[in-house]
């Protein structure tokens, strides 16, 4: 029995409002979840898994119309929906009245409920997301009812402390031969390959960092094996760049250039400036900006000051108190910046 | 500590020189250019070391205006002193290929770390800042009586005043509230860029409350007219309406007119042959329309419930409008969704914009953090030893003045004024030779405030120019009776002649 699981499609969601690359953005989440369809029918896959979040609000109708059409191009693949915390059945809800294709199966119980596939002897697990919370581990406690020679999979959507939290040993003593998990928007395998994080099919914000695709995976007496299948058509990207004290505006630029050309233009970048720089150069940031799909510009570099140094030349002035007040404690991004701000105007360099 | 011996091997216009110094004073007295200042820096730096500056700072810095121009290499000297009741003798290479320090104990040979911060402790824990500022006194580089008034100020202001310039408290927070400001004008921006998007929300949502309302109203005629159909008051509501407006009669109605039109055409057109024929074909076409419509409105209201035809019509209206009904909930239905996640939007991108602090409002918060840090700190320093200060420099000033001032008063703006029997008068209107006293006096107390686990040698660069003899010899005496060591660097005869006059002990070192 083979099977391709998705989760967090988030259709409908328009990532980096604001930006240029925006509703681009919101047109390839949909184009994404179409072709994943196409591959889905190339496969032969018997079963399509999506762990919620197809969308990323509730769904009009209009957009399950497309949906149903496009699970209608899959008349071979039995498709098997669950409401996650974002698209969660709210009261009226299309999902729960939306005339769906004979092939797409719904667990849409707020109690964990189950479908039963008899061609493919395998029973489906799951449940569906009433509220944008839900705060019980309820599904530690699920068991498959029927274990012989019926393959048993279980659809979640959760795992941190705000939805169904997760407790792996519980899951995995569970049973099932596979389960299919949403929510967690990083893909990865929870319990070996009986149990993995799709992940978001498409990255959706600067914190979806990494690969993005699908899992496609075999049921079998053998047990089960899974792969993952990079399919996103960008990835965000987060750019470390090291500055030295050599540095200057225009040398950051090049770096920063040239580290996007290496890693693809149509990627987005998160970048990090790190390191010394000379205490005269300040950034300017929104030239930085200009450089290529650049969703954050962040500038923890640190003036190249010897703080020690400095302390002991000028212990016991101002300066030398101002330094030892910074110097003696763990500091967080801001007093560092307050160091440097402070220290700068005090040493009277402009 | 005294320093007893030292040795120059190079440093700067000094070479190979060995010279000795006692307990109480020791004159060094020299020509201009004889090497005083470079004695004084030479002293300053087998302390506590020269550091290379970075960059363009580096080209005038200490360490290259006393690198020897010839054997840079042997850029070096030593020092012995005697601390504690020990001797120890500190060696040190300048220069920056090799430097080292080495701190030796004579007395029993133990060598020292510096790195360890073995010296510093010998030193009173005192940085080179505190050192420059109160036992090593410079000249005073102003000449009027106001600006010298100003860098005393400033000098109490943050006690300290050192080479590379002398910190300004109000300048570097004016500084700070510039930068401030530039971040300030950004973050409007930041701030009006998300107000738009929030905007374009609300005014979407605006946008769609309105076509619902629309809709709701589509709705409501829809149900009316519907539920009229169904109790069978179809006829008196069409019996209210003027004719042409009925639906069902609108059809007609513009037959009607074209037919109308076209007979007025013709008649215009007549005579011609063939207008002839085709007004006569429309009028007969109008007529037979006319004829029918006439039938069939004056029939209609009368005859309705009883012709199985018209009850077919009524169940084909009422189709009708069911499946229009349908069709505007549903697309209410979709709307009020619509309406719904873009509140929900709406909400999540307040909070977005509430809850994260964006790199701006960090650079902003940084800069307020400096701001607030500089003022607690110099509030701090200046209440913990303002008072002392105030006490031990008035005490000082009185000895020095042989008790003509013995009380100064320091205002919280470092304002000083000096009680002259009858009253308080402000520094400023003093002679210049007493406010050098003030001055003098204030870094003594500073010395005896920040210094003291150690008492260090006191150096005094030429600080009596201005001092008549009178006050020269009270200073001479102050310092002979209160402290173990004093290097006098002088030009001029006059300090001599005054510790001869006074009957004092004193060394004599001729550069």
């Amino acid at each position: 029995m083979k099977f391709i699981h998705i989760a967090d499609v988030h259709l409908g969601a328009v990532p980096d409002k604001g930006y240029p690359w925006s509703e681009e953005r919101e047109k390839e989440i949909w184009r994404s979840f179409q072709k994943v369809i196409r591959q889905v029918g190339r496969a032969e896959a018997d079963l399509l898994l999506i762990a919620g979040d197809l969308f990323h609000r509730q769904p009009l109708k209009r957009e399950l119309k497309e949906v149903n059409y496009l699970f209608s191009t899959i008349p071979d693949t039995k498709v098997i929906l669950m409401a996650g915390n974002h698209d969660y059945l709210k009261k009226d809800s299309f999902y729960q009245r939306f005339p769906w294709n004979p092939n797409v199966y719904c667990l849409w119980g707020r109690e964990c409920g189950r479908v039963c596939l008899e061609d493919l002897d395998t029973c489906i697990y799951g449940l569906s997301y009433y509220s944008q919370e839900i705060r019980e581990p309820v599904y530690d406690l699920i068991r498959p009812v029927r274990t012989e020679g019926c393959t048993n999979i279980l659809l979640a959507h959760g795992g941190d402390e705000h939805h169904i939290p997760i407790h792996r040993e519980l899951l995995k003593a569970a049973g099932f031969d596979y389960v299919a998990l949403g929510h967690i928007h990083k893909p990865g395998k929870v319990l070996g390959h009986r149990g993995a994080y799709a992940g978001a099919l498409e990255p959706l914000d600067r914190n979806d960092t990494g690969p993005h695709g699908y899992i496609l995976g075999e049921c079998g007496s053998s047990g089960t094996t899974i792969q993952f299948v990079p399919f996103a058509c960008r990835s965000y990207i987060p750019l470390i760049i090291t500055v030295s004290e050599e540095d200057t505006q225009l040398s950051v630029e090049a770096k920063i250039r040239c580290e996007i050309q290496e890693n693809g233009r149509d990627n987005i970048f998160q970048i990090f400036l790190e390191g010394f720089r000379d205490p005269d150069l300040e950034f300017v940031l929104p030239d930085l900006y200009k450089l290529g799909n650049i969703v954050e510009v962040l500038d923890d570099t640190q003036p190249d000051y010897d703080f020690q140094a400095i302390r002991e030349k000028y212990g016991g002035s101002l300066i030398g108190e101002y330094v030892a007040h910074f110097m003696e404690k763990d500091r967080t991004i801001i007093e560092n910046k307050a160091l440097y701000y402070g220290l700068r105007a005090l040493l009277g360099e402009e | 500590m005294i320093i007893e011996h030292l040795w120059i091997k190079n440093f700067g216009k000094l070479h190979n020189r060995e010279l000795d110094f006692g307990e109480g004073i020791t004159v060094i007295f020299g020509e201009n250019e004889s090497g005083k200042s470079t004695l004084h820096t030479f002293i300053q730096g087998i302390f506590f070391g020269i550091r290379r500056m970075r960059g363009r700072a580096a080209r005038n810095d200490v360490y290259s205006r006393f690198e020897p121009w010839e054997n840079s290499s042997y850029y070096a000297g030593g020092i012995r002193f005697s601390c504690g009741g020990k001797t120890f003798r500190l060696t040190r290479n300048f220069s920056k290929e090799s430097q080292r320090a080495e701190l030796i104990c004579e007395d029993d040979g133990e060598l020292l770390s510096v790195e360890d911060g073995d010296l510093g402790i010998l030193l009173g824990n005192i940085s080179q800042v505190v050192y420059d500022n109160t036992v090593s006194v410079g000249q005073l580089k102003n000449q009027t009586g106001e600006g010298i008034v100003a860098e005393l100020r400033n000098y109490m202001s943050n006690y300290q005043s050192d080479t590379e310039g002398q910190i300004d408290i109000e300048k570097a927070v004016a500084a700070l509230k510039e930068k401030k400001r530039e971040f300030d004008q950004a973050r409007k921006e930041e701030l009006r860029k998300q107000e738009e998007l929030l905007n374009g929300l609300k005014g979407k949502l605006l946008f769609l409350e309105e076509e619902r309302a629309e809709l709701e109203a589509k709705i409501s005629e829809a149900e009316t007219r519907r539920e009229g159909l169904r109790q069978g008051e179809g006829k008196a509501d069409k019996k209210d309406r003027p004719l042409f407006l009925r639906a069902e009669h609108r059809g007609s109605m513009a037959v009607l007119l074209a037919g109308a039109v076209v007979i007025f055409l013709s008649i215009l057109l007549l005579p011609g042959m063939i207008g002839e024929v085709t007004g006569t074909a429309a009028g007969l076409a109008t007529i037979g329309f006319l004829f029918r419509f006439l039938k069939k409105s004056s029939r209609n209201p009368k005859e309705k419930h009883n012709a199985p035809e018209e009850e077919g019509e009524i169940q084909e209206e009422e189709k009708k409008l069911d499946w229009k009904l349908e069709h505007l909930r549903e697309e209410a239905e979709e709307k009020d969704t619509f309406c719904e996640n873009l509140k929900e939007e709406y909400r999540e991108l307040l909070a977005k914009h509430s809850g994260e602090m964006t790199p701006l409002q960090e650079e902003i918060e940084g800069i307020d953090l400096a701001i607030a840090t500089i003022q607690e700190l110099s509030r701090t320093m200046q209440s913990k030893i303002g008072n002392r200060l105030k006490n031990q420099t008035s005490k000082i000033l009185g000895q020095l003045t042989g008790g003509r001032y013995t009380q100064i008063s320091i205002s919280d703006e470092f304002r000083i004024h000096l009680n002259t029997g009858e009253h308080y008068t402000p520094l400023e209107q003093l002679s210049r030779g007493t406010i050098e006293q003030v001055y003098f006096a204030l870094r003594m107390a500073v010395s005896d405030i920040l210094c003291r686990e150690e008492e260090l040698p006191v150096l005094l660069d030429e600080p009596f120019v201005m001092y008549d003899s009178r006050r020269l010899q009270n200073t001479l005496k102050w310092l002979s009776e209160n402290k173990q060591q004093v290097l006098i660097f002088t030009c001029q005869e006059r300090e001599i002649e005054a510790l001869e006059a006074l009957g004092l002990e004193y060394h004599l070192v001729r550069l």
